[in-house]
């Protein structure tokens, strides 16, 4: 039993209930007011009532039960085409409406009451009733949908034959030893409607000698004329569900029913055999069953399609429907009014606060730990779970699906291939992978780079291909996928592969690697991202775009991702870039000059060293020996012009950037930590070498450093030096030497 | 309790059948009525059902299967008078045929009407 309090609970709940739907059905009504035919608006309203009127009905609320069913009533002959939606009525069943939230407002809230003006509910309803039976429509503008014939077992007098279900049903041997009776099941159905033929199937049934008359050899085709659902007459056969197969098949009519609500089904992204379900073509049941077989059949999984068609359980023009339906939902996702639209910056700043809650956060944990009161310290703890779960969820909130972007290269593939004369085919997957927005802004030009590549160099015209048993459609292939934390994009082709052998020529001759090098085929091609490795056999108009494989590199590095390449000689090139989730939060190395705290992202860090004495003299830049070859420097100190304190021992933290390394001087380590990027302020925009800040647990702001444009700073530095200083290393070789480019699926 | 009492008629040989024709009983029904055709049967068998209380869906199985029995020694089997319960479950399951002497095979319309 519910106690006064769960039950005035309840109570409150339902008279919340019910003014949200009173206030629907006005809404449906006005709907109604402009198109009068709008059967959903009808429904809608017809539900409204009928869900107001059950729960009235826990409640005993006797009046409002009573008025309601009368507007049900109403609602139910202009559902079923009997009574026309005349702007009387519609008047009527608003003031009906206003009524209902009258009487909600009535009740008592504690003794659940519900008292109500007599005279003037009696004159509503006798207005209902009378507006009930006046108003009739003939019958004979809507065709009655149910079977006149009902319960008759001889043909249907008002159906079309065609019009049948078609059940099938194969007992198996136990069905009658287990205690049921087949015809017992065959009356059950002649309920939902007219059975117009049965075939008893006794095709397995042996000689009276031969056979035990306990086993069960029959099995049926039925053909039934009923409005019922497939569902229902599936439920027919529930209890026998164990020693039959059953197969309903729609009847013609009927299946173009079902296509069309398959079609008009909500637009979400669901699987197949959701969609058929939901359209009632397909049972949860048979469902089931088709997805074990589908699994059973382990080595050669088949779709789930060719499995419902294949074993008859839905018709192959229903699951063709719903593939239709599964592709327009994808393609229309995008646009779907679910959901919501919100400037970036709004997110940007949900995400910044979000950042300063983790810092503040992180904060608090801190002082605790250092009062070491165990339930403050607790509750910090829980406090700093949720202030991470919401991290999480501000920052998915900026995911967004890649499939635009890949959608995009369709254009630029069909463009591309035919101004080259090739016939080249994008396929596209994992479009619905998602990751952060200014991510994938910032990928669109990396791959559509990549792509051009693979078109101009990769894939082969249609006379090399077919010579090289290949067909002479070229495939190009953009997948998108998720692998341990981090977003994997690859752009694949069936052309030739990379040439390693000209590659090595050409880096050879550029002295990018000596001759004597000693690299692997992998080596080799990663040259191809080498900064002046870029000019293409024949300049066309794709080529010299300024952009070259080195631009794709960097601006892969710059999103904190790396890129490999998987090139098989004459099978293609596949180049795989992998990015993390986000660019807001990075992995850090926390370093401290005097008070000031920086932090420079860890995947940049290559190794940390001890500075043995001032080796710089106390210059901004220079030189050291790193186990012999030379190391451009920088003193973090004496660039930011702070103030160092001379008696530490001071490090090195060696950090590289694409293939340049350099050391940059600083006072203490303090390690790893994960950090909030937080973006500098407009005042701060122009800083050279800090590409932002965070905030550590202490309150104390630490900058991160941009190391690209330390990089860039420290080169026009060491420019000055000495040129044997410069020639000694390895990756300060320029471009510049113009000539025949020995690759030819590289750069452009 | 299921019965057969066997009688001769001028048109061939009639099986009365009275009791119930249910699961519980086709074991001994298949007995007895095999009893009855005895090795060689010929002619033409009538079935009477007017005595029959109960039939279901394992008694309708096993005239069918004493059809063809018959069929293999090209003898014919003719279902009459079914009682009103056997009736019933014969039409529900398109049975009619039972009731014509040529048999379920011969003719293709015996669920149509």
């Amino acid at each position: 039993m519910l106690n006064d309090q769960q039950w005035s609970q309840l109570l409150l709940s339902f008279v919340e209930e019910a003014h949200d739907l009173a206030k629907q059905a006005e809404e449906y009504l006005l709907q109604l007011e402009q198109t009068p035919t709008d059967e959903d608006a009808i429904n809608g309203l017809f539900r409204a009532m009928h869900t107001l009127k059950g729960s009235a009905g826990l409640f005993s609320l006797t009046p409002l039960v009573n008025f309601t069913h009368h507007l049900e009533s109403l609602l139910m002959k202009v559902r079923e085409g009997q009574q026309a939606l005349t702007p009387v009525l519609l008047d009527l069943l608003l003031r009906g409406l206003d009524e209902v939230n009258a009487m909600v407002e009535l009740i008592d809230a504690d003794s659940g009451e519900l008292v109500v003006d007599e005279a003037r509910h009696a004159g509503l309803i006798a207005a209902l009733t009378s507006h009930d039976d006046s108003h009739l429509i003939p019958l004979t503008t809507i065709e009655p949908d149910t079977c006149k014939s009902f319960g008759r077992l001889d043909k249907c007098a008002s159906c079309d034959q065609e019009a049948a279900w078609h059940i099938s049903l194969r007992l198996q041997p136990e069905i009658l030893g287990n205690g049921f009776d087949p015809a017992s099941f065959l009356r059950y159905l002649s309920r939902l409607g007219d059975i117009l033929q049965l075939e008893l199937i006794d095709d397995a049934l042996p000689a009276l000698a031969e056979m035990d008359p306990e086993s069960c050899y029959l099995g049926m085709e039925i053909d039934l004329c009923t409005t019922a659902g497939k569902a229902e007459i599936e439920d027919v056969f529930e209890f026998i569900r164990d020693f039959c197969t059953l197969r309903i098949l729609p009847p013609n009519a009927a299946l173009d029913d079902y296509l069309r609500l398959i079609h008009e089904l909500p637009e979400t992204d669901q699987k197949i055999g959701r969609i058929l379900v939901a359209s009632g073509l397909l049972t949860e049941l048979e469902l089931d069953q088709a997805l074990r077989l589908q699994a059973a059949d382990a080595q050669q999984p088949r779709p789930l399609g060719s499995v419902l068609v294949e074993q008859g359980m839905v018709p192959a023009q229903g699951v063709n429907a719903a593939l239709a339906k599964q592709q327009t939902v994808r393609e229309k996702r995008n646009q779907e009014n679910s959901q919501i639209r919100v400037a970036a910056h709004k997110l940007d700043e949900l995400i910044n606060l979000v950042g300063e809650l983790v810092i503040s956060a992180a904060g608090a944990q801190l002082r605790a730990q250092l009062k070491g009161d165990a339930a403050c310290i607790e509750s910090t703890q829980t406090v700093n779970l949720h202030v991470e779960q919401i991290r999480e969820a501000a920052l998915k909130l900026r995911m967004i699906e890649i499939g635009d972007t890949f959608n995009r290269f369709h254009r630029v593939v069909r463009d591309v291939s035919q101004q080259l004369g090739k016939d080249i085919r994008l396929e596209i997957q994992g479009a619905d992978t998602e990751l952060d927005k200014a991510v994938i802004d910032r990928l669109a030009d990396p791959l559509t780079h990549l792509v051009r590549n693979a078109i101009d160099h990769g894939i082969e015209p249609a006379d090399q291909r077919l010579a090289a048993g290949k067909s002479a459609e070229g495939h190009l292939r953009l997948d998108a996928y998720h692998e341990s934390g981090m977003i994997v994009i690859e752009v694949a082709d069936d052309g030739h592969g990379l040439n390693t052998r000209r590659i090595r020529e050409k880096a050879v001759a550029r002295g990018l690697i000596d001759a004597q090098a000693n690299l692997s085929d992998h080596d080799v091609q990663m040259l191809i991202f080498a900064a002046g490795f870029s000019t293409a056999d024949n300049v066309s108009d794709l080529s010299g775009r300024g952009v070259g494989m080195d631009v794709v590199r960097s601006a892969i590095d710059a999103l904190r991702g790396t890129i490999e390449i998987d090139s098989r000689p004459g099978e293609g090139c596949t180049f795989r870039i992998r990015l993390p989730l986000t660019l807001a939060i990075i992995d850090g190395f926390l370093i401290s000059l005097g008070d000031d705290y920086f932090v420079i992202p860890l995947d940049m860090v290559t190794e940390c060293l001890e500075l043995e004495a001032d080796q710089l003299d106390g210059a901004a830049y220079g030189y050291l020996d790193l186990r012999g070859r030379p190391l451009p420097c920088l003193s973090l100190a004496a660039h930011f012009k702070l103030r160092e304190a001379p008696s530490k021992r001071r490090n090195i933290i060696v950090v590289s950037h694409g293939r340049q390394q350099a050391g940059l001087i600083v006072d203490h380590l303090h390690g790893e930590l994960q950090t909030v990027i937080k973006p500098l302020g407009q005042l701060f925009q122009h800083l050279q070498g800090i590409g932002g800040s965070t905030i550590l647990g202490s309150g104390q702001v630490a900058l991160i450093l941009d190391i690209p444009s330390l990089f860039r700073h420290l080169h026009t530095h060491v420019e000055a030096s000495p040129a044997d200083l410069r020639t000694s290393q390895p990756r300060q070789i320029a471009a510049g030497q113009q000539g025949e480019t020995p690759c030819n699926s590289s750069a452009t | 309790m299921f019965t057969l009492e066997q009688q001769a008629s001028e048109a061939g040989t009639r099986l009365v059948l009275s009791g119930s024709l249910t699961i519980y009983e086709v074991r001994d029904a298949r007995d007895a009525l095999l009893g009855a055709f005895g090795g060689q049967p010929s002619g033409h068998w009538q079935l009477d059902l007017s005595a029959l209380d109960e039939l279901d869906t394992a008694g309708a199985q096993l005239l069918l299967a004493a059809q063809r029995q018959l069929r293999l020694s090209d003898a014919t089997l003719e279902v009459c008078n079914p009682s009103a319960s056997a009736l019933e479950l014969l039409q529900l399951l398109h049975l009619q045929g039972l009731f014509s002497s040529q048999g379920p095979a011969a003719s293709g319309d015996r669920h149509a009407q």
